[in-house]
């Protein structure tokens, strides 16, 4: 993804993963300013079933935000950040309206604060644009809501200076989250064009090695049989039956051959290099050669988690792949069986799982004792 | 693919976004600060708040200043100029009104809250967390004094105190989680490297399969078919000089990338516009070989072939599901070969509707038409090659290689 759209979620899910942790104290700690700021208020009188529902409103937006961006859940979408939004601005609105009659103004200002620190909490989840929309109209509906307050309530400060107070919190935070979020897709987009730089500079040195290694494969398969047929006929320059039968039989051969190398799969040869000795192969079912059909992105995830379960001593043997076809949705199944009781093992690859999860259009992690179970989907190219 | 920042730029690229994004906070509480002292201003135009608004202005430059060059310099005097700000800021409300209502100490924290957002010099949480206590220290004491100067109670600030709780989470926070999750970033980054070499060695067999189809296997299905007696001297030399190619010569080392020659032919040729066109479509086009061979096309040939080539590109880009293709220049005695090549899903020749018509006559037909052949060799989910093959000299009514081969 590029421009103003991207998220550090997309461009570095592994990353983003690790500040999971930041985003729970986050909204911890906007729970608990949130729960202090009411009982202080509803100490001091007020309605207490519009204070506890605001709570309860802004206690569901705070689960909303740490479900979504745990290591179990997919991308976090741009529906889910505006219901974030809806809840809180209505949380305030609660808030607001538990302490309309009275003049205690402070009770219901634990919302901006509480909305701006979510922002935080989501900066590697949305783009600065949208962070920065939605924040704006959250902020103007509180400003609104509490400018409307100040006149009816009739406070010794002046309501647009309240109004004012009440905006700047969400708008500080929010602005600053979008700043981090733009600042933090540019320097991944700034990586991720170096990495092509030298991506390409590494296919342009291996790219010799490489044709002469096929060449060559092709080399030998012609000099065993090709060369010297034709080299015979070309010196007697007459075609016997022989001849014809024996070159039917050459292209026959040499099409298998192509036919074999067209079958075996780029997933194949990943499982068989990463095969440990003594070991079991790695047991690959893709009878539609939907391995194929996968992009750079998918392959690459894939391919990562392929190696490292490969390399994992804590895996069993029988670890397998299957790959199957539901119209044009294609189901990827991995079924990896874990020696011991280790199922700190699905925590391990989180990271992998998170660059899955933005490569395919779904993955789901289950455990089955013994077996950890990554099933992920794709729409057929 | 999404890959993260490598450790070694990882905490630098970490420290600058979130100094740009505390330095946007501070901006947001100066002005909002402004704006707050304005309202009370036209509140009660006979008390003084005016100066406070004076007051956050050189603040706002250094912060600028700050942005723009995050030296301990400017560091130092952000918070040198900005305690000074604070305290005529605090001053300003203090003289005026009493501090004892949620808003008038949400007011006085503002500036208080920017002065601790210094950011400042230095890499990593450590060095941020202690310019932030250093701005809060400075900040409180500056509003300390004015406080007290005007004979008020001086009493801790909640928000400050919360607000600096909150950054020093986030900074710690970053650090723990920069730290977790990094052990699988150079599983993934050796993935990405095995995933292009793996492609770039399908490509390979893709060429290498489609010249072996369109040359030996050719041959040896026409000499299959051939009835016994004289070879003929058509198939003779045209085995000769395959067999010549394949095994004698380097036929997929390639020449050095044709883009990367800076070749003025080259990038003046008709083939080197249609690659741009395709380009320019969103394609990535990757074009070796020899590029000189073009030059030995003259303009009808030369404009043909280009747009055949360019018909190729525009279905990969439409139907192959691939973003990327590569188109090969071969240049042999007497003959230019091009081949375009996508790792794309493939097709099979004998089940494309007949309203497909860009291959066969865009392609097919153009080349054919100017004494050249085309021929495809494609696998449904293995990609596409396809090779087109044009004499060198001026047009004529050349018979394709294939049919020549057959007889």
């Amino acid at each position: 993804m590029t421009g103003s759209g991207a998220t550090a979620q997309r461009l570095d899910p592994a990353g983003t993963l690790g500040t999971h942790f930041l985003t729970i104290v986050l909204v911890v700690v906007a729970c608990l300013w949130a729960i202090v700021v009411s009982a202080l208020s509803l100490s001091r009188g007020g309605d207490t079933v519009p204070a506890l529902g605001a709570l309860g409103v802004f206690a569901i937006a705070c689960a909303l935000v740490v479900y979504v961006s745990g290591e179990g859940h997919g991308v976090f979408t741009p529906g889910i950040h505006l219901t974030v939004h809806g809840l809180v601005v209505a949380s305030f609105i609660l808030a607001s309206w538990s302490s309309w009659s009275t003049d205690d103004f402070s009770r219901d200002q634990w919302a901006p604060l509480s909305l701006g620190i979510m922002m935080v909490a989501v900066a590697h989840y949305r783009p600065a644009r949208e962070l920065i929309a939605a924040g704006t109209a959250s902020a103007l509906v509180m400003g609104a809501v509490t400018f409307a307050h100040a006149i009816v309530v009739e406070t010794a400060a002046p309501p647009l200076a309240l109004a004012v107070v009440a905006v700047i919190g969400v708008l500080a935070l929010c602005y600053g989250a979008a700043m981090y979020s733009q600042r933090t897709v540019e320097a991944l987009q700034r990586w991720h064009r170096r990495a092509d730089v030298v991506a390409e500079a590494l296919a342009d040195e291996v790219r010799v090695g490489i044709a002469r290694s096929v060449q060559q494969d092709r080399v030998t398969i012609l000099n065993r049989d090709v060369v010297p047929f034709f080299g015979d006929m070309l010196a007697r320059e007459t075609i016997t039956d022989d001849d014809r039968d024996r070159a039917r039989e050459i292209a026959n051969a040499i099409r298998s051959v192509m036919v074999a190398d067209a079958d075996r799969t780029w997933l194949e040869v990943v499982v068989q290099q990463a095969g440990r000795p003594g070991r079991a192969l790695i047991a690959v079912d893709d009878p539609y050669f939907l391995a194929t059909t996968m992009t750079t992105a998918q392959r690459t995830a894939l391919r990562a988690h392929v190696v490292a379960l490969a390399a994992d001593r804590k895996i069993a043997e029988g670890f397998s792949i299957v790959l199957s076809r539901h119209g044009r949705l294609c189901v990827g199944t991995l079924s990896v069986p874990i020696l011991s009781a280790d199922h700190a093992r699905r925590s391990r690859y989180a990271p992998i799982h998170a660059v899955m999860r933005v490569a395919f259009d779904s993955v789901s992690i289950q455990t089955h004792p013994p077996d950890l179970i990554v099933r992920f989907t794709y729409e057929h190219s | 693919m999404s890959l993260g920042l490598p450790p070694h730029l990882a905490p630098r690229a970490v420290s600058r976004s979130f100094i740009s994004a505390i330095h946007v906070t501070a901006v947001v509480c100066l002005v909002g600060a402004m704006i707050v002292s304005l309202a009370f201003q036209l509140e009660w135009p006979k008390l003084i708040f005016w100066p406070a608004i004076l007051a956050l202005v050189p603040l706002l430059v250094v912060l600028y200043l700050l942005d723009r060059m995050p030296t301990p310099f400017f560091s130092v005097s952000y918070l040198i100029i900005g305690g000074a700000s604070v305290y005529w800021y605090s001053l300003t409300f203090a003289s005026q009104i009493e501090l004892d209502s949620f808003a008038a100490l949400m007011t006085l924290a503002l500036p208080k809250i920017a002065l601790m957002l210094v950011g400042g010099g230095g890499i990593g949480a450590a060095a941020a967390l202690r310019w932030a206590t250093s701005g809060f220290l400075v900040a409180e004491l500056a509003s300390f004094a004015a406080i007290v100067q005007t004979s008020q109670q001086y009493a801790l600030d909640g928000i400050s105190i919360a607000a600096y709780a909150i950054m020093a989470m986030l900074l710690i926070g970053s650090w723990i989680g920069q730290r977790g999750t990094r052990r699988m970033q150079p599983l993934l980054y050796r993935a990405a490297k095995e995933e292009l070499v793996a492609a770039l060695r399908h490509r390979m067999e893709l060429r290498a399969a489609a010249l072996l189809h369109d040359t030996v296997l050719n041959h040896l299905s026409v000499l299959a078919e051939s009835p016994p007696g004289q070879l003929s001297p058509v198939l003779r030399a045209r085995i000769e000089r395959d067999l010549a190619l394949l095994v004698g010569e380097e036929w997929l080392t390639e020449a050095p990338r044709a883009d990367a020659s800076n070749d003025t032919e080259w990038h003046d040729s008709d083939l080197y516009r249609a690659v741009r066109e395709a380009r320019a479509l969103g394609l990535e086009v990757d074009t070796t070989g020899d590029t000189t061979a073009l030059l030995r096309l003259e303009g009808e040939k030369s404009r043909e072939l280009a747009l055949a080539v360019k018909q190729c590109l525009v279905n990969v880009l439409t139907h192959s599901g691939s973003s990327d293709a590569e188109v090969v220049i071969y240049g042999a005695d007497d003959e230019v070969l091009v081949m375009v090549v996508d790792t794309g899903c493939g097709f099979d020749a004998d089940a494309i509707g007949s309203d497909r018509l860009g291959l066969k006559t865009s392609v097919h037909q153009r080349i054919e038409a100017v004494g050249g052949t085309v021929q495809v060799w494609s696998t449904a989910g293995r990609g596409t090659s396809i090779v087109i093959r044009l004499p060198v000299g001026p047009a004529s009514s050349t018979r394709p290689i294939a049919s020549v081969s057959a007889q």
